[in-house]
């Protein structure tokens, strides 16, 4: 099923973000498993990337942390870890990774191989829809959504030409900079979340600072559904050498915010 | 499922990526539009352009000599030419840029300017240029580079700048880069990045280039007036390419002269530990432009090695990618060992001790002019000088004295 229809059914939509590879592939795994029976309406898995530009300090830790545990962590890996969840776990499967990583795979190739594996969509905070277009051509030939990202400062005319390139959703940066926690949370959202659905009926899902549950439900009324990185991300770092604790910490949390 | 092998060869032709571009979040394209404005206009302003020349002639002392080396053109037995960035404010080429883009934030109205710097010498020529023109600084560099580079530390926190270690990855330029941009994203609207070298989002490369080309313009014209010819070659060492492609730009077109990178072959080229992007790299995606690239089989950025803190750096500018490709330069690489020999024989045969950078450039001319047929003109850009260096030459005199 698309993105844009099976995601954003439930009242207060949640797609977590978990690292790739963060402490180890098989935690990533079973995360995932388990978020899906919690009721996460979609996951992003981040590939770790040596220079994330976009992330902020946690994020970026548990990538570093994630390409030193010696596992192999590459987009290959992951595409292998997508196939093996698609047999237990509906709800899609979303990467979000560094552009590089896809020019260095080879664009065509990596498309084949994303659809072969089952992964429904990809974000590259780092690939602009002026750049995009022969990633547009073999997402759309193998049948995988990209997600572009639109900041609040976006003018309207690239706001346009982003939405009109769009498939799936729409990654609607809560504020500017990077990703990460924030104690307040910009209230302006709606207007820009109004203009793009004025130009097309496509899901919004607001990102970079979600840390609660009226985060989550405000983000739920202006639009789609929440994104939520680095608040995850921190529980497992708190929690770590624990996988157990790490588990039921992002867990509970999750629970919580779709209850 | 088929079982498949990720691997370079994955590439095909339809992958269709150009070099440079602008590979940054959405985040920043306001920024970026604001920026590249600013540079359209400052081109053909009058005003700003006599403030620049102003500055370049009194500041930072412009125009540098085009110096024949003697003693060099005798024991080669060609005509070699020098010219002597060194003698800039500040000691390096990088001061050219720093004035420009400092008086360009200026005039946008920017008060905060952060910059990122490797071997000392960007941030210092930044941390100068903010001085003179009262703007705040902070300059991110990696703690590795600190270390190196411990003089050109202090140097910067005596021009008031706030110099940040940087902790992440490799902890040298790569990572400062990276942490300015992050920098850069986190406060739009007064701060202006001030990158110093051709790399980066367009039209960072380009504003770069262009207040570098000075280099060659003058060169060009120093060299006419003095032989009326051409250079038969011109090198330059590369670390992202700015003092190269500053030589470079205004030979682009003549093309009887060859343009020679030399770049950091560290440890060696057959070593995982050198920072020759453009000899041994793949293109890929960095620091938001697509141009050669050190990286790992799965496409991490690798991690660059060089004696000299300003060539450390793992990607290159996509204008010397383009000229690599279009057949136009040849790129060459050279030990940190022959480097610090060149060191040490351009200081004692020219009475002018290079910065280890420069002494790359050095070290080929040293070992390929005896090479050359004929007797060629040779320009080499002398990029900045060695005083900073001390540091490391003393710890590696027997390298530098070994076989002298």
């Amino acid at each position: 099923m698309p993105i844009s229809t099976s995601v954003f059914k439930s009242k207060n939509t949640v797609i977590p973000y978990f690292t790739f590879g963060y402490p180890s592939v098989a935690f990533t795994e079973d995360l995932i498993r388990a978020a899906a029976k919690a009721g996460a309406d979609a996951i992003e898995i981040g590939i770790p990337f040596s220079d994330p530009i976009a992330d902020g300090p946690v994020i970026q830790a548990s990538h570093t942390a994630a390409l030193r545990t010696g596992e192999d962590v590459s987009v290959f890996a992951a595409l292998k870890m997508v196939s093996r969840l698609k047999k237990e776990v509906s709800i899609p499967l979303i990467f979000m990774c560094d552009a590089n990583l896809i020019a260095h795979y080879g664009v065509s190739a990596f498309f084949k191989d994303a659809g072969e594996h089952g992964l429904e969509g990809i974000v590259m905070p780092n690939l602009p829809v002026e750049l995009a277009g022969s990633y547009m051509k073999h997402a759309k030939s193998n049948g995988v959504d990209i997600i572009f990202l639109i900041a609040p400062m976006t003018d309207k005319e690239r706001i346009q030409k982003i939405v009109a390139a769009s498939s799936g959703f729409i990654y609607l940066i809560s504020s500017k900079g990077l990703t990460g926690e924030r104690a307040s949370f910009n209230e302006d959202l709606k207007p820009v979340v109004d203009y793009i659905k004025s130009i097309k009926d496509i899901p919004v899902a607001i990102g970079f600072g979600i840390s609660n549950k009226e985060h989550v439900e405000f983000v739920n009324r202006i639009a789609d559904g929440a994104i939520i990185g680095s608040y995850f991300i921190r529980q497992i770092t708190e929690s770590l050498p624990d996988d157990a604790l790490a588990k039921k910490r992002v867990m509970s949390i999750l629970e919580q915010m779709k209850d | 499922m088929k079982k498949l092998k990720q691997k370079v060869s994955n590439r095909s032709s339809d992958d269709s990526h150009s070099y440079g571009g602008q590979y940054v979040p959405e985040t920043l394209f306001p920024a970026l539009n604001e920026v590249q404005a600013a540079f359209d206009s400052i081109k053909s302003d009058s005003v700003f352009q006599a403030e620049l020349h102003e500055l370049l002639c009194n500041f930072v002392g412009r125009p540098t000599p085009l110096y024949f080396a003697k003693n060099m053109s005798l024991e080669l037995g060609h005509d070699i030419y020098l010219k002597r960035e060194d003698l800039n404010h500040t000691g390096a080429h990088k001061i050219n840029n720093a004035v420009g883009q400092a008086l360009m934030a200026k005039k946008m109205g920017k008060t905060r300017i952060i910059a990122e710097t490797g071997a000392g010498q960007h941030g210092v020529a930044t941390a100068t240029a903010c001085a003179l023109l009262n703007l705040e600084c902070v300059v991110y560099m990696g703690e590795e580079d600190m270390r190196r580079q411990a003089l050109n530390v202090y140097r910067m926190k005596l021009l008031g700048a706030t110099v940040v270690g940087v902790s992440n990855g490799s902890r040298t330029l790569k990572d400062a880069v990276t942490e300015a941009i992050r920098d850069w994203m986190s406060n739009l609207g007064n701060t202006f990045y001030l990158i110093g070298s051709i790399v980066g989002p367009a039209p960072h490369p380009e504003i770069v280039e262009y207040f570098q080309s000075i280099i060659g313009r003058e060169a060009k014209e120093q060299l006419k007036n003095r032989i009326n010819v051409l250079p038969d070659i011109a090198v330059a060492c590369v670390g992202g390419g700015s003092n190269a492609i500053g030589l470079f730009h205004d030979f682009i077109d003549d093309k009887s002269v060859e343009l020679i990178a030399v770049e950091a072959a560290g440890k060696g080229l057959d070593t995982n530990e050198h920072s020759a992007s453009l000899t041994k790299g793949t293109p890929g995606i960095l620091h938001g432009s697509y141009s050669y690239l050190l990286q790992s089989e799965t496409g991490q950025v690798g991690i660059a090695h060089s004696i000299s803190a300003g060539l450390d750096y793992p990607g290159v500018g996509p204008a010397l990618s383009i000229l690599k490709d279009a057949g136009r330069l040849t790129s060459t690489a050279v030990t940190d060992d022959a480097a610090l020999k060149a060191c040490y024989w351009a200081s004692k045969t020219e009475g002018l001790i290079p910065a280890l950078e420069t002494a790359h450039a050095f070290a080929w001319l040293k070992e390929t002019a005896p090479t050359l047929p004929g007797k060629k003109v040779i320009l080499l850009n002398v990029s900045g000088r060695g005083d900073k260096d001390m540091q490391t030459l003393m710890e590696n005199s027997d390298i530098l004295f070994g076989d002298a």
